[in-house]
């Protein structure tokens, strides 16, 4: 705490600093503008481009854009929002949009989306995780879900002519694939966001939810977990510190023949040259169909400029210049006029993912999701290390549950 | 009359200056005074109303906005189980710890005082992996460890100590035994270049006698080394409490705290609680604990550090 505290005035100075510079610029608005796409350069480019087009038009205003790395926004926007130094537009990660808001973060846009078409041009998931206690306080940028990728070699090879659809194939198949040192399957059960975002749709496919957490269901999908890494030791018990990146190595270097994971990765298997064949197929289903539902939105920062950030993010989710920043993103669109564009729905790999991002579910558990989340991964992570039943688990994850939602 | 008078400006004249020259030395430790008041004065009372009160974001900074609970943040710090196996974890953490790194140190550090080859630049790599910062040291134990791939379960398997490969970090079982094995690597030059000197501080004389009265090494070192070495001893184990005690960035790199909490140590679980659950008040009730523990191990390190002055 002390550290942060002197960052907080460290900050402040900052900000004098800043004001003074703004006072000179006389008239000029500066609007900041942050994202945590800084390992990404063709993004970075690309908005780049967009900000100095928007200038151009608009002489007044000033962009200044900062990336940082995915792990340390979270933390910027609520110190930003503590010491009124937020910027006035971010990029924020979807499951944590609410708790932001109920924090003070950013700026209720309720007025301003009414005069606009996006409730009804937006998918209902996504548009959902913009909205805390019936007000708006983002639009939804990229939308991106989860799904099963299988090498398809290592299939080939072991006499499987085509990836599983449903808990029984995945569960075989995934042990005639584990021999040696490679697994048949490997998924993030790490505990953080990530193993939770990984062990929902296992959840949801069993027709359970956070809400009835402690049913039948629930114990269903925590003991296959509990199957797969303990019984057929046809997943990894690392699986437990595995984020989804540290799966994507193990998938790339042939340590295990399917994971879970999201369209972020495409563009890392061309980068890593990856030499297998590979592909991408729907999450296999116990009753429903499902995936979980990724990806950003755009917020409006609790600043003064409120005004001026509406119409710099207005022309920004026009679609001529959205597209490029989706596609350089790596991420899907997740409104009916892109959607439909031919750009995402020709690619047989990014089709699937459309196609799981129409049956993905958001993570809308209200404010507390952080401590849902975490009591989530105690359930699981105690079933995979033999700290307790499925159903031990599913009881006790479902009592500490039940207060948080909203 | 006029003498008097003249002595009374004497003795005027002769404090004036003195006055001055105290007023003066105010100024030169105001910058200290003021630095210290800002950065170290204001955060702790800060940290100890915040822990009192109900607050977000939003209302951080500003205390007219948020309720005064009282001693509730810290009632519920109390009631969560995580609390009681961080303060154990962290106890564990740093008796190990410390244990480990005194006594190879202490090993080393009689070993390296003795002149042979090559001695003094053995000793200047020790400090080698002293410097390599806490990031990387733990990103690079995080691979060694790894259960599948790592090089450590390799080396077991290779000489046949085990069958089975031990998942280290991901084990609840062994993940806080793979902490303190790090912290023990990444403390252990830092002890070594502290005995060294404490060691090579000592009189030979003393030693000299010993050899004279017959006193084997043994010996030598249980009542010439180790009570000569006390006031020494005493700062290092105090200070390396400390250090230890308020261990934050090797946890968080190497294990996260996990899994289920199994290597979390109590600046995690505040870390936890204000970044991931915001949850402000709890975390700066935690941190105020720990604060205190803290505290009291400072003072007795300033009360042992004077009296070895003296």
């Amino acid at each position: 705490m002390n550290v942060n505290l002197s960052r907080v005035v460290g900050k402040m100075l900052a900000i004098t600093v800043l004001g003074l510079s703004v006072g000179l610029a006389q008239g000029k608005v500066t609007l900041q503008f942050w994202d945590y796409y800084s390992d990404n350069q063709n993004f970075q480019k690309v908005l780049e481009d967009l900000i100095q087009t928007y200038q151009k038009s608009n002489p007044n205003v000033e962009i200044k854009h900062t990336p940082f790395p995915f792990g340390d926004l979270k933390n910027k926007i609520i110190q930003g929002a503590a010491t009124r130094t937020i910027a006035d537009i971010v990029i924020v990660d979807n499951p944590d949009h609410q708790a932001m808001a109920s924090q003070g973060a950013f700026a209720d846009i309720t007025d301003k989306i009414k005069g606009t078409d996006y409730p009804s041009l937006y998918f209902k998931g996504a548009f959902s995780s913009t909205i805390y206690k019936g007000k708006n306080y983002g639009v939804p940028f990229v939308s991106n879900a989860t799904a099963l990728y299988y090498n398809e070699d290592l299939l080939k090879a072991a006499g499987i002519a085509k990836p599983p659809t449903t808990w029984a194939e995945l569960q075989s198949d995934a042990k005639k694939l584990t021999s040696g040192d490679r697994y048949g399957f490997c998924l993030s059960g790490v505990g953080t966001e990530e193993g939770t975002f990984t062990f929902l749709p296992f959840l949801w496919s069993t027709g359970s939810d956070l809400t009835s957490f402690g049913d039948a269901g629930s114990v269903k999908a925590l003991e296959f977990w509990n199957t797969l890494v303990n019984q057929d030791r046809s997943v990894s018990k690392a699986m437990v510190g595995w984020s989804q990146g540290d799966v994507y190595q193990q998938f790339i270097a042939q340590k295990c023949a399917m994971m879970i994971n999201g369209p972020w990765q495409l563009p890392n298997f061309k980068r890593d040259k990856v030499s297998f064949k590979w592909g991408v197929a729907p999450w296999p289903k116990d009753k429903e169909s499902v995936s979980i539902l990724g990806g950003e939105n755009f917020a409006i920062g609790n600043t003064k400029n409120v005004n001026e950030a509406w119409k710099f993010l207005s022309w920004l989710l026009q679609p001529e210049h959205l597209k490029p920043l989706i596609l350089a993103n790596g991420s899907l669109p997740n409104r009916n006029d892109l959607a439909k564009d031919p750009t995402w729905t020709t690619d047989p790999i990014t089709k699937v993912f459309l196609e799981q991002v129409a049956v993905a579910k958001p993570r809308a558990y209200g404010a507390k999701y952080p401590q849902i989340s975490e009591q989530v991964w105690t359930a699981f992570q105690s079933v995979v290390l033999g700290k307790q039943s499925a159903a031990e688990a599913a009881k006790q994850a479902a009592a500490a549950i039940k207060p948080l939602l909203p | 009359m006029v003498d008097k008078t003249s002595d009374v400006r004497a003795i005027d004249k002769k404090r004036e200056p003195r006055k001055r020259i105290a007023h003066l030395d105010y100024l030169f430790v105001a910058p200290a005074a003021l630095f210290l008041l800002l950065f170290m004065v204001y955060p702790v009372l800060f940290n100890i109303s915040l822990s009192l009160r109900d607050v977000t974001a939003a209302t951080l900074l500003d205390t007219s906005q948020n309720t005064f609970v009282g001693l509730s943040n810290y009632a519920k710090v109390f009631q969560n189980p995580a609390f009681a196996t961080t303060v154990i974890n962290t106890l564990v953490f740093t008796f190990f710890s410390l244990v480990f790194q005194l006594g190879l140190g202490m090993a080393l550090a009689i070993f390296y005082t003795r002149s042979f080859p090559g001695a003094r630049y053995m000793r200047g790599l020790y400090l080698v992996a002293w410097t390599i910062p806490i990031v990387v040291s733990g990103s690079v134990f995080r691979w060694l460890l790894e259960g599948d791939a790592g090089v450590i379960n390799y080396l077991l398997r290779t000489l046949g100590l085990i069958h089975q490969s031990i998942f280290w970090i991901s084990n609840p079982n062994t993940a806080l035994v793979s902490v303190i094995f790090v912290n023990i690597w990444l403390g252990l030059p830092f002890n070594l270049t502290l005995l060294i000197a404490a060691l090579q501080g000592l009189p030979q004389e003393v030693y000299e006698a010993a050899s004279i009265d017959g006193a084997s090494g043994w010996q030598k070192y249980r009542f010439v080394t180790l009570p000569m070495l006390r006031p020494a001893l005493l700062s290092i184990v105090v200070l390396g409490l400390i250090y230890t005690f308020k261990v934050f960035d090797l946890v968080f790199i190497v294990t996260g705290g996990g899994p289920l909490n199994a290597s979390d140590v109590v600046s995690t679980l505040a870390y936890k609680m204000v970044f991931r659950d915001f949850l402000f008040g709890q975390g700066a009730a935690i941190l105020n604990l720990l604060f205190v523990v803290l505290f009291v191990l400072s003072l007795f390190y300033i009360r042992t550090t004077q009296r070895e002055e003296v």
